[in-house]
């Protein structure tokens, strides 16, 4: 037991090796290195796709990596599932909480090793021992007999790190682990990150607010697109800019035609539009001809915007006018009255009818107008689908193949053209370019900036700053629910919007 | 980052005194089955006033025996779905293995072996629903209701439509005689709930229903073997299916074909009335018994006071869906705060 203690001290907690990891069409991790300390909190940061969520799955061993070597306290380790991971003294709590919300929190924390006295299940031992570990955790205030869901969001993660404690975690990942937690529970989880720091566990945590690295961190490693950026000691020198300026330095041009379509009068305002706590007093315009950007971090809530937009999430304060109008969008309903389409990022899952044809998916949005005599006329359908599958260059076999086994660019286009023929004046596009190829990315971002040209305006929200920069004529950025800045396309640099969308 | 270390942690105390326990009384009253034993309290009140024949022995002796075969068989079917499985064919199944028990008597088979025989099919029918769930991936609703037709179609066949009696004298003293002057029908419901009520809560493989039923994805990454339970608790429900086949036939001296027929829907009607999740996850045999106890007490009231029974059905189903909207919208104001 000595040896190993005074081994452990200049062993480090986890190394990696050269660890590669590929996903279809990506690569997602590209010989990763370096060293996690013992008992320091060592964050991980980067942008969207940096890598960060792949890298703690291989560790927590949801992923097995293709490649490279994990050291876990000076011994080679192979990782091949959950309970692996576990043994190694590895746990993680995900972003997304996956308990059994129905049961108490005691149930949960045992929920794979029950009490038992003489087979039967001991409920006094269960709720005593539970009782044990949320006090060690330094949570009183948590009831062990209460179910999980009736507990907030905050203490629910908590009871998940108590979980891991219990299991004589040595090494605990925290995944994003603020994003849903309330001012008070965040200084909670930091007091109790404090408290785990001087037991002598190890912290591995991702985070995308600046302000929790700075404050937390001992060590940082910089993740870029799959790259190993750097892993330096934080310092009273660090600051946010240098993170930033470590998180972006990349260059790609693309050329999608800004600035060539002309730019008319406003069609539509928002004005302080809040919906619950993931919009807050949001306003901004947007003019015929128009394609506007909303940059942020995953989280930061441009989806949910758009959403409150088009009337798919209640709005709780604000209002919307089109042309000067002030209108009332309270459903998907009211938005397709007013001219208004949204394209949602959810591609399978809330925008295409994946088990029909490309021909009945494009008269989606408009199934009225495909009526001969007031019934249903595929013939129709069949003239509409076809001038858009030429106008878009949609790759398919026939009118008749089934939406589910196209590629991606020409889901993407599918899509699009069920918007189109509803002719909207307004189109709010959510990560236009999700899954993608490069060609059909080019081929979707000039069929934007045409339509532009017939006079309709665009938004889009992407989560690729290189894509935004490239695409659109003004850029709004958002943080925590609210607008932080705005730039033209010109002012635009990725350290601009990194800064805004850190909330700097 | 600012962060004021006195006023943090005068946050926190104050957030740790407002999050006290919730008093044992306050549980009671937000637990579904107060509300029902409620409801119940007040139809009994209302029929032991109103009718001089309700409270009499003659007439709860009546009532407790006729639920009793819908009893037996709801106990293991709560616990089946609480975990999320629904078991639609137990009404077949009890016509199908009571028939095989008494033609298997009728055609030399002694009591004991006839009974065995049919308790041993009532558990095989029960294992083939597991069987298509497990293995076809079929969702338990559409696996039950099909197996539900083709039992109910094998009962048919295999009787040709026709009642089989003449049953030995020692079968139906199993269904007629009694214990301490409580007809052994009563005796059984009593020992199945009792036996139903404690595996649930503290047999571990039984407790799991509710881990399966809450997120069966995480309850399978924890480790529970959730196609075993499947088997376990259809197979369960099957020899409970026949078993009441066996006392009701007993009971009656005779079984044909339209045996148990209605009793799936009244007993997953019962069920949802006591709260036991139609998504899994939530749900006691406490709960269970007040649904069947009501859905009996309402069939019963209307014979007494005079009504056309038919109207039973009328009246079930406005519970049915008044409980549940009141279960919903209790939740949704709950959800709001």
């Amino acid at each position: 037991m000595d040896d190993k203690e005074e081994k452990s001290m200049d062993v480090p907690a986890i190394k990696l090796i050269n660890v590669n990891k590929e996903f279809p069409g990506v690569k997602a991790l590209q010989n990763v290195s370096f060293d996690i300390d013992k008992g320091k909190t060592h964050c991980i940061v980067g942008e969207n796709g940096a890598g960060k969520s792949t890298l703690m799955k291989i560790l927590s061993g949801a992923y097995t990596p293709d490649s490279g070597d994990i050291i876990v306290d000076g011994e080679k380790a192979s990782i091949k599932s959950p309970a692996d991971s576990i043994r190694l003294g590895i746990g993680i709590v995900y972003q997304e909480l996956s308990n059994f919300s129905n049961l108490t929190v005691a149930k949960n924390l045992f929920a794979n090793n029950l009490p038992h006295k003489k087979g039967l299940i001991d409920y006094g031992k269960l709720n005593t021992d539970a009782r044990k570990v949320l006090d060690n955790a330094g949570l009183t205030y948590i009831d062990e007999t209460a179910a999980m869901k009736d507990i907030s969001l905050g203490s629910q993660q908590m009871v998940e790190i108590a979980k891991l404690l219990s299991l004589d975690i040595k090494i605990m990942i925290l995944d994003e682990p603020t994003s849903a937690l309330t001012e008070v529970e965040i200084n909670k989880l930091y007091s109790l990150i404090q408290e785990l720091k001087e037991k002598g566990i190890t912290i591995i945590y991702i985070s995308h607010k600046l302000n929790e690295i700075l404050y937390l961190a001992d060590n940082i490693t910089v993740l870029k697109d799959g790259n190993h950026v750097g892993t330096f000691k934080k310092t009273p020198e660090t600051t946010k800019e240098t993170l930033v300026r470590l998180m972006v330095g990349r260059d790609v041009a693309y050329d999608y035609k800004v600035g060539t379509s002309k730019i008319g009068e406003e069609i539509l305002a928002v004005k302080n539009l809040t919906s619950g706590t993931t919009v807050r007093d949001v306003s901004f315009s947007l003019k015929r001809g128009e394609i506007l950007g909303i940059a942020g971090l995953e989280g930061s809530g441009r989806t949910e915007l758009l959403e409150s937009i088009f009337g798919w999430r209640s709005v709780s304060q604000g209002e919307i006018l089109i042309n000067n109008k002030k209108v009332k969008i309270n459903s998907p309903m009211d938005a397709k009255k007013n001219k208004l389409a949204f394209i949602t990022k959810e591609r399978k899952v809330q925008g295409l009818f994946l088990s029909l044809d490309v021909r009945k998916n494009i008269a989606a949005a408009s199934t009225r107008r495909f009526r001969k005599k007031g019934l249903v006329n595929v013939g129709l359908m069949a003239e509409n689908a076809k001038k858009y599958i030429d106008a878009m260059g949609i790759k398919v076999s026939g009118l008749n193949q089934l939406t589910m086994n196209l590629s991606g660019g020409n889901q993407q286009k599918v899509l699009l053209s069920m918007w189109l023929t509803a002719d909207p004046d307004i189109i709010l596009i959510d990560e236009p370019t999700r899954g993608v190829d490069v060609g059909a990315k080019a081929e979707i971002h000039n069929l934007l900036r045409d339509l532009t040209k017939e006079g309709k305006a665009i938004i889009i929200v992407s989560s690729e700053m290189p894509e935004i920069m490239a695409s659109c004529d003004r850029i709004l950025v958002m943080h925590e629910g609210q607008i932080t800045g705005e730039l033209s396309n010109a002012e635009a640099t990725e350290e601009m919007i990194m800064k805004y969308a850190s909330g700097v | 980052m600012s962060m004021n270390a006195e006023t943090l942690m005068e946050v926190i105390q104050k957030k740790e005194k407002t999050l006290e326990k919730k008093s044992f009384f306050r549980r009671i009253l937000e637990a579904r089955e107060f509300s029902l034993i409620l409801i119940l309290a007040v139809i009994v009140a209302a029929l032991t006033l109103s009718t001089d024949t309700f409270a009499s022995s003659a007439n709860l002796t009546v009532m407790l025996q006729g639920m009793s075969v819908d009893m037996i068989i709801a106990v293991p079917m709560a616990i089946s779905l609480v975990a999320g499985n629904i078991d639609f064919s137990v009404g077949s199944n009890l016509a199908l293995s009571s028939l095989i028990a008494c033609m298997a008597m009728n055609n030399g088979a002694s009591t004991i072996t006839g009974m065995l025989i049919g308790l041993v099919s009532g558990i095989l029918l029960g294992l083939l629903n597991a069987l298509i769930i497990n293995k076809f991936r079929i969702t338990p609703l559409v696996a039950t209701m099909g197996t539900w037709m083709a039992y109910k179609g094998l009962a048919l066949v295999i009787s040709s439509g026709s009642t089989v009696a003449n049953l030995p004298d020692g079968f139906k003293s199993f269904g007629r005689a009694k214990l301490f002057g409580i007809p052994l029908p009563i005796v059984y419901m009593v020992c199945v709930v009792i036996l139903g009520m404690f595996v649930l809560k503290y047999i571990d493989f039984f407790n799991r229903a509710y881990y399966i039923g809450g997120n069966q994805a995480s309850a399978r990454l924890a480790g529970m073997n959730t196609e075993l339970f499947t088997y376990v608790s259809y197979g369960l429900t099957g020899f409970m299916s026949a078993f009441a086949g066996l006392v009701l036939a007993a009971r009656l001296g005779a079984v044909s074909q339209s045996a148990g027929s209605g009793l799936e829907f009244r007993n997953v009607v019962a069920l949802l009335i006591g709260g036991v999740s139609m998504d899994g996850g939530e749900g006691t045999i406490f709960g269970a018994v007040l649904g069947v106890t009501l859905m009996q007490i309402v069939n019963n009231s209307l014979v007494l006071l005079d009504i056309n029974p038919s109207w039973t059905q009328v009246i079930t189903g406005s519970i049915l869906v008044l409980s549940i909207a009141i279960d919903k919208a209790s939740r949704m104001k709950k959800s709001a705060r």
